[in-house]
């Protein structure tokens, strides 16, 4: 049964089309990766999800109550990690998941309890007297994460929870994820990371300018590109010339170009190698690396827009 | 939730070293620096010390004659002496610092007045002068309009006189009916016209040089406590703290007015710490009317809450509040004689203050200390509350997270 139900969802700033008649459906204990590169519209979604935003127009039915009727009985079962560190920074961990548990409706023993519980999920209890901005940044994203985990949401909505953070910080935000899901929260989780929502998310949606152009499972979407290879080649000075001679070799699929970055897509990369760096020597391009992988999310997203996902 | 949201704001402001040093110690500071630099500028005796001014006469009409024979020689013959001078002698006394200004009646002073024309006293001062002009120019221009509107009448009543063909005999032989009426009617109120002037006066300067800026900067500075909380709420929004809160239990209602109560008990906290501070350390006095005194600054510090949530609904950025917050601070404190004695200003700029918060707030206290009492300072409350309404309404219209 579908835990969380978007019909036709539109909103536009101005000449701007933000979100484009997005519909798709999320089961409960599912977690269910937004994809997208930045100005596809998932913060717009999200805003409009998290009651921020009025749609133009569409519906938006968390756990059976309509956004548009029941806002406050969707805020009681919705948490909420936005993309930013929003913290107090000259506060204590202590003080700011005080102050959050309040805005959730929490008062006395039971909003120490759950503070402590926060606190513990995020690994942080023996810091929790230390004010935010003593924090290192993967410690300021677990206690934003903490935050919205107070009032024991249903749903979970995350927004690149983990920009900018390191591995070992990186690790215990999967985990944690891992561990809400497995206890029955269902996850909402945007990143620029495929391998983290390769990683995390049975369902994906891919979006682009305001739409969604592909849903399904990781299998499921790779499939749409069929058995293809990403070939990655790192080079000098790239230039249209090159990647136009490529892109008229047979068997290739695609062609992109970022920076120094060449990314060709193929069913026959091994025979379509060879050719391609005779094109570089013959351009007189100096090849520092090729690295060839097997089709993922980011050979997807190139595939369904012919751009990479971090352009 | 919203006392949460509002003592959450107040916790993080006073843990800011940097807000705290503009909100509590640079005012402190101030008022020690001015109050102890400008207090010459108050000190009463030299307000009422007699001095001598030279007049250059240009005008060889009636009004002249009253307006130095009267107004100068015998209503201000307490403030000051003068003599009449030609043009030269005057450049030569006021370069040799004999006097400290000289009044210049321009050729048409008594036609212009006759007409009901508007008349220009020139006042030309040295160095030394700035104040002692400042005095005279208040005493010339006030008695010039005030005889401008006595013409008026008198014209009135010539021509009542004319249609009801009432006999008035002119006193001298050659004027007017009218100058003849007018003549009779400055002998009645020039005096008191003038004495109203030399009041106002005198009560600018009966505070001390630390009564009068511990009120200027306590004004100036709750607005600057309230652009600490301004600052707090743009940068909010750009970390998306604003959009958490409202994703969570409050609405847009409770957010708001969390807000503001916020800004409020951050000036009300500041306000109380300062008054204190200047009571205990510099002996200021407040006035003897504690509802006086609590009622202005609820009402000033209501103004500059209101003020602040302005300044954060239109501000897209911290920076942009800064720096409007303080464009706007700076021009209502110029303006809410906040840099020097309202007294020192011109008319036009007294006028346009009184469409900044600091001229009511400040004439609050100003006349708290003074003596006055709880009645008289209700109107600017009054006043203070309706500006902080109008930057209410318009910060509410415009805010968004």
């Amino acid at each position: 049964m579908s835990f969380l139900k978007i019909r036709d969802l539109s909103k536009a700033f101005g000449k701007l089309q933000a979100v484009d008649h997005v519909s798709f459906e999320i089961s409960e204990g599912e977690v269910f990766g937004l994809l997208g590169p930045n100005g596809a519209g998932k913060s717009t979604l999200i805003s409009m999800m998290t009651t921020l935003l009025s749609p133009d127009s569409g519906s938006v039915e968390i756990g059976g109550f309509e956004l548009a009727k029941q806002p406050m009985e969707i805020k009681k079962i919705l948490g909420f990690v936005p993309q930013e560190i929003a913290l107090y920074p000259t506060l204590t961990a202590k003080e700011n998941l005080m102050f959050w548990g309040r805005m959730y409706g929490l008062s006395g023993a039971l909003l120490k309890e759950r503070v402590d519980e926060a606190l513990d999920i995020a690994g942080l209890k023996d810091r929790a007297k230390q004010r935010i901005d003593s924090y290192s940044g993967g410690m300021k994203r677990r206690i934003n994460i903490a935050a919205a985990l107070l009032h024991h949401p249903k749903i979970l909505i995350m927004d690149e929870p983990t920009v900018g953070i390191d591995p070992q910080s990186r690790n215990h935000i999967l985990e944690t994820v891992l561990k809400l899901n497995r206890e029955g929260m269902t996850v909402i989780y945007t990143s620029h990371y495929m391998e983290e929502v390769e990683f995390l998310c049975s369902r994906i949606a891919i979006m682009d300018h305001g739409k969604v152009i592909a849903l399904g499972s990781k299998e499921e979407l790779r499939k749409m590109i069929g058995n293809k290879d990403t070939i990655q080649i790192e080079s000098v000075n790239v230039g249209n010339k090159v990647t136009e001679l490529i892109n008229g070799l047979a068997g290739v699929d695609s062609v992109t170009h970022s920076g120094n970055t060449v990314k060709i897509i193929s069913m026959d990369s091994d025979k379509i190698l060879a050719k391609v760096i005779s094109i570089f020597d013959a351009e007189k391009r100096k090849i520092h690396s090729i690295n060839i992988e097997q089709s993922n999310l980011e050979s997807v997203f190139l595939h369904l827009t012919g751009r990479a996902l971090r352009d | 939730m919203l006392f949460h949201i509002a003592l959450k704001d107040l916790k993080v402001v006073f843990r800011d070293k940097k807000a705290m040093a503009i909100m509590l110690v640079m005012p402190i500071l101030i008022v020690l620096i001015l109050g102890f630099g400008l207090g010459w500028a108050f000190n009463s005796e030299l307000a009422i010390q007699k001095f001598t001014l030279g007049v250059v006469n240009h005008d060889d009409g009636l009004m002249s004659q009253v307006f130095i024979n009267q107004v100068l020689r015998e209503n201000m013959s307490k403030m000051f002496t003068t003599f009449v001078v030609d043009e030269t002698e005057a450049e030569e006394i006021l370069k040799d610092k004999v006097v400290p200004c000289v009044i210049v009646i321009p050729q048409d002073f008594s036609k212009s007045i006759e007409e009901n024309k508007p008349v220009q006293i020139n006042i030309q001062s040295n160095d030394d002068g700035q104040i002692k002009s400042a005095v005279v120019r208040s005493v010339t221009e006030g008695f010039a309009q005030n005889l401008s509107l006595g013409y008026a009448g008198a014209f009135a009543a010539s021509d009542v006189f004319a249609k009801y063909k009432i006999p008035f005999k002119v006193p001298i032989e050659g004027i007017s009916q009218s100058t003849a009426i007018m003549s009779e009617i400055q002998k009645k109120l020039g005096g008191e016209m003038i004495k109203f002037e030399q009041k106002e006066q005198q009560k600018e300067k009966n505070l001390s040089a630390m009564e009068y800026y511990s009120a200027a900067m306590l004004v100036m500075f709750l607005l600057f406590g309230a652009s600490m909380g301004t600052k707090l709420i743009v940068e909010e929004r750009e970390n998306s703290t604003l959009g958490r809160v409202m994703s969570a239990r409050p609405g847009k209602f409770t957010l708001i007015t969390g807000k503001f109560l916020g800004l409020m008990f951050i000036c009300l906290t500041q306000a109380g710490i300062l008054i204190l501070f200047t009571r205990i350390f510099y002996g200021v006095g407040w006035g003897a009317s504690l509802a006086g005194i609590f009622l202005i600054t609820l009402s000033s510090v209501f103004a500059a809450a209101a003020f602040g949530m302005f300044i954060a609904a239109i501000a897209k950025t911290p920076k942009a509040a800064d720096a409007l917050s303080q464009l706007f601070i700076q021009t209502f404190t110029v303006l809410g004689g906040g840099m020097w004695p309202i007294y020192l200003m011109p008319d036009t700029m007294k006028t346009i203050a009184r469409f900044t918060l600091n001229w009511w707030a400040f004439k609050g206290y100003h006349e708290l200390m003074l003596g006055m009492n709880l009645s008289t300072v209700l109107p600017y409350c009054g006043i203070l509350i309706f500006m902080g309404l109008i930057y209410l309404g318009a910060g509410v219209l415009r805010f968004r997270v």
